[in-house]
């Protein structure tokens, strides 16, 4: 659906994007993770056909964003990273002000205002002034409004932002359903942990250059080497001796004593835990508790552009 | 004690005017390539004038001996003078409020106004601050203009306190313009209205006391009510309005007389002498500065604590006075509020603050969506047409708010009814009045009301949502166009309206609301085009109004320079064709236009080979001749409207930022 080759953007000497390639295909939900003026924006308003990129080319269904530009739109969902809204209209002349726009008929008009305001459960707002809204409904009528003439293809730059926990969960959920429903769906975010919970891909971009491009899973094997297990022993263990007996162990990289408890950093790859707690047991320690640290986007992150952030 | 200490640290004048935000405005202000252009345009507007006028006085003493052109050069030189110091006072007059007029616009689109409030800046502060490096620009651009004037000294130009005078009033104007754009700036979401309301307040605090005399003046002395009185106008009070004070300084140089004093009649003696005397109280240049500054100084203490309001208001939770909370406010505490047609989603009761406790909205509000302000709703929807770009701007209010609508409806109206109590509708001047205010408007209301367009959306960031939308470049720029053309209708709707009855009545001939309809609709129809272009071009509304206003001005008066340069440097003056342009150049300004179908169309029955059309000569035009310059004008201002909107639709894509 999104076929991006040696993409790249300059503002004058700054290189927003540069030499950017990645794929996404349909019912992906790609997350798009880098910091402030990584080139997040900058790539999904070229993919809008919003900028013109200085080299390289977009595909969006096929579709070249410098040369299809009437066609792309009328397949492609954007939201900004800040929603403006009109203030002189309510919710439901809002849609209908932008499914007239994407020229649905008035016939089927009312339907799809009807059927995206369920799905963003705003149909009891219908009859509320656009701007008098809160930031999260004004954020959910945005997602509606890109949904309006159903899009095969979602960018939605940072939709999560300014929400709180209970709209996040929603805006997630709802993000998650897009991706069910067969759309390819860009996202961009901030919010790691959040992007990890309904990406099934991710991009992670620093300086305009795309350090990491593939799935969840990819990503997460990269740093699953350093899968760390904290445990807290019972009474006056002798934690030094238990780390040396572990640390003898071909599958453990590193073990020690930190703050009373015992942390043990496994070697690169899947290994069972089983083999950790019988060496502990021969040894003596009695187990409080045993809590091996999930690997998290945000591990990965740090992983992956380690040495690029300077 | 220590609240005195810091209010007073906050006071010092250091710390007033050159604080961080006058640095970081002038700094700012030092990147923009604007800046630079605006003093290069306003220099070079000086020497065009110079070398004009030059060459003029040149070429009429060029046959004479050198002692006779050294005399000829010496007559002039105060007259160039008088030309640049008036040049200075008009640019600075009509710049300073739209220099001043994004001031806080710009911090309040930006969302900066939140982040000042977290630092000890006082509203004192940033106001003074705002406005001091304003005042820098107005300085550099008197700084251009002040050594021409004292340049043209060495052949005799204005004394030095004339100069000084001169540009004084010049700069006090600017002072007083620039507080009153600052003023506005505060209250105004976008920085056109804001400049516009500036140039009004200006033209009010101006003229309004000299005006309110001559009211009075004409009541009293022409007055069909009551005994015959006199009353004497009392002409110091001029020395409140800048540009009367620049006028009377300059017939005083042309009389010989020097700048005229303040006077004051006075019934008891002064030095000795009995009886009624007139004491001089100095220059009236100087008095009128003082006005001016004291203006200003108010408008700045205005403007302090209305942003200092609005600055508590926001650390309190809420925003910008919206409709809502304003009716909230004003509603009786315990009592539930009537809404027409949009009220909270809760029902009425929602919107006091009595019902604090009133339930969260039936569906769709969450727990954490919950913001302070009801949610407001419109019973009646509305049904978007195929052209929605069209559909919305045709709906929008065109006066932006109900109490902006109500003032413009009230001040018409009162300025009616003063004009109907005092005339009678056979008196000529009152239809030839009305035809030249609905002129004026017409030609003032789309330089500035129509920039809005695009940059508006662009300021309330929808620009790009529109832009992903399948909308083509003609679908929107036609439909702001049309929606911008009408927002226009009011004034010379009203305009028209008299001149109508007034024909209805027999008092004038219909031929003269018919002139005056197709008068108006001209720059109307360009000048909302060019609008609309500009706005696709600049990226903010007050620059785009500025580039419009420099269109308005190279039509009505740089058409005119432009001719006597042809005729002054071409030696044209004797051609036909110098004639021609001038009178197409007359007949392209609708006030004059206005006159001109005035004068004759008056009457019925009297109407016909009685037109004139000025220009550099003057020519009498039958009714069908005047009706055709009419209309061919209107088909021109409507072609060139044309080609700016085709400029418009064809740049669309290069210029809103699309790709393809």
């Amino acid at each position: 659906m999104i076929e991006i080759t040696n993409l790249t953007k300059r503002f004058g000497d700054l290189v927003a994007v540069d030499h950017l390639s990645l794929s996404i295909g349909p019912g992906e939900v790609f997350g798009f993770i880098g910091p402030n003026g990584a080139g997040k924006s900058t790539t999904m308003k070229i993919l809008a056909c919003l900028m013109k990129p200085d080299e390289g080319s977009a595909r969006v269904d096929g579709l070249d964003v410098m040369r299809d530009g009437d066609r792309i739109r009328r397949i492609l969902g954007y939201m900004p990273d800040f929603l403006g809204v009109y203030d002189d209209l309510t919710v439901d002349e809002y849609l209908q002000f932008f499914a007239a726009a994407f020229e649905i008929p008035r016939s089927r008009r009312r339907t799809v205002v009807d059927s995206v305001l369920e799905l963003t459960d705003l149909t009891g707002k219908r009859k509320a002034m656009v701007d008098s809204l809160s930031r999260g409904m004004q954020q959910r009528l945005g997602v509606a409004r890109v949904l309006i003439h159903e899009p095969k293809v979602l960018l939605l730059d940072e939709p999560a932002s300014g929400l709180d926990p209970r709209a996040r969960i929603e805006m997630r959920s709802l993000i998650t359903e897009l991706g069910r429903m067969g759309k390819c769906l860009m996202v961009s975010s901030h919010i790691l942990t959040e992007l990890g919970e309904m990406s099934t891909s991710i991009g992670i971009i620093e300086r305009g250059r795309l350090l990491f491009a593939g799935s969840l899973a990819e990503a997460l094997a990269r740093v699953r080497g350093g899968e760390r297990i904290a445990i807290r022993p019972e009474g006056d263990a002798d934690l030094v001796s238990a780390a040396a007996t572990l640390a003898a162990d071909p599958r453990v990289a590193r073990a020690f004593a930190e703050d009373g408890n015992l942390v043990v950093e496994l070697t690169p790859g899947e290994h069972g835990h089983h083999f950790v707690l019988e060496r502990l047991m021969v040894s003596g320690v009695r187990i409080a508790s045993f809590a091996p640290q999930a690997v998290k986007l945000e591990d990965a992150f740090l992983t992956l552009t380690k040495g690029a952030l300077q | 004690m220590a609240r005195a200490r810091a209010i007073l640290r906050g006071l010092r004048p250091g710390a007033l005017l050159f604080g961080p935000i006058f640095q970081r405005e002038v700094v700012a202000s030092g990147r923009r390539r604007g800046t630079y252009v605006a003093r290069c345009a306003y220099a070079v507007g000086l020497l065009v004038i110079v070398g004009l006028i030059f060459n003029g006085m040149r070429d009429s003493a060029g046959s004479y001996s050198a002692v006779s052109r050294l005399q000829a050069l010496q007559t002039a030189a105060p007259q160039l003078a008088l030309v640049i110091a008036w040049f200075q006072f008009v640019a600075m007059t009509l710049g300073s409020p739209i220099l001043s007029a994004g001031a806080i616009c710009d911090e309040k689109r930006a969302r900066t106004l939140a982040v000042l409030m977290t630092t000890p800046l006082t509203s004192a502060q940033i106001v003074v601050g705002k406005l001091a490096s304003r005042l820098v620009h107005i300085l550099i651009l008197s700084l251009i203009a002040t050594p021409f004037l004292l340049a043209i000294r060495v052949c005799g130009g204005l004394d030095a306190a004339l100069v000084l005078g001169t540009t004084a009033l010049a700069l006090t104007t600017a002072v007083l313009g620039a507080s009153l754009g600052l003023l506005f700036s505060v209250g105004h979401a976008r920085a056109t209205t804001a400049a516009v309301m500036g140039l009004l307040a200006l033209l009010l605090v101006q003229g309004g006391p000299a005006a309110a005399e001559g009211v009075i003046y004409y009541a009293v002395n022409y007055s069909d009510l009551g005994a015959p009185a006199t009353y004497e106008y009392h002409k110091n009070i001029l020395a409140t309005c800048a540009p009367a004070t620049m006028g009377l300084t300059t017939l005083g140089v042309a009389m010989g007389t020097g700048a005229p004093d303040l006077v004051i009649q006075a019934d008891w003696p002064f030095d000795g002498v009995e009886g009624p005397v007139a004491r001089s109280f100095g220059p009236t240049w100087a008095w009128c500065s003082g006005y001016n500054l004291v203006m200003a100084a108010g408008a700045t203490l205005l403007t302090i604590r209305v942003l200092r309001r609005r600055m508590l208001r926001e650390a309190s939770g809420g925003g910008a006075p919206t409709r809502a909370r304003r009716r909230r406010r004003r509603a009786p505490a315990t009592t539930a509020m009537p809404e027409p047609a949009i009220h909270g989603a809760a029902g009425p009761a929602a919107s006091t603050e009595a019902a604090p406790a009133a339930p969260e909205a039936p569906s769709g509000a969450k727990a954490g969506d919950a913001h302070d302000e009801p949610v407001r709703e419109r019973e009646r929807q509305r049904e978007v047409s195929h052209h929605p770009v069209l559909w919305r701007e045709l709906r929008q209010s065109s006066f932006g708010s109900r109490r902006a609508a109500w003032i413009v409806v009230l001040v018409t109206l009162g300025g009616l009814i003063l004009l109907y109590a005092n005339t009678r509708m056979s008196d000529e001047g009152l239809h030839a009045t009305i035809a030249v205010l609905g002129a004026i408007v017409a030609m003032i209301q789309p330089v500035f009301l129509t920039t809005g367009g695009v940059a508006g959306e662009r300021e309330a960031r929808t620009w790009e949502v529109l832009l992903t939308t399948p909308l083509s470049g003609r679908a929107v720029v036609l439909g702001k166009y049309l929606g911008l053309l009408r927002a226009q209708w009011f004034l010379p709707s009203v305009a028209l309206g008299h001149l109508s009855v007034a024909a209805l009545g027999g008092w004038i001939s219909w031929w003269f609301a018919v002139h005056a309809a197709l008068i108006f609709l001209g720059p109307a129809l360009f000048l909302t085009a060019t609008g609309q272009l500009f706005s696709l071009v600049f990226r903010k509304a007050v620059t785009a109004a500025v580039a419009n206003l420099g269109v308005a001005l190279a039509l009505w008066l740089g058409v005119w320079v432009a001719l006597l340069m042809g005729g002054w440097f071409m030696d044209w003056t004797d051609s036909r064709w110098f004639a021609r342009f001038g009178h197409a150049a007359y007949a392209l300004n609708p006030v004059a236009m206005a006159v001109s179908s005035g004068e004759s169309a008056m009457h019925p029955g009297r109407i016909a080979s009685e037109f004139t059309l000025e220009g550099f000569s003057r020519v009498r035009l039958s009714l069908g001749e005047f009706t055709a310059v009419v209309v061919g004008v209107l088909a021109a201002y409507a072609a060139l409207g044309g080609g700016a909107l085709a400029l418009a639709i064809l740049g669309f894509r290069r210029l809103s930022g699309r790709s393809s």
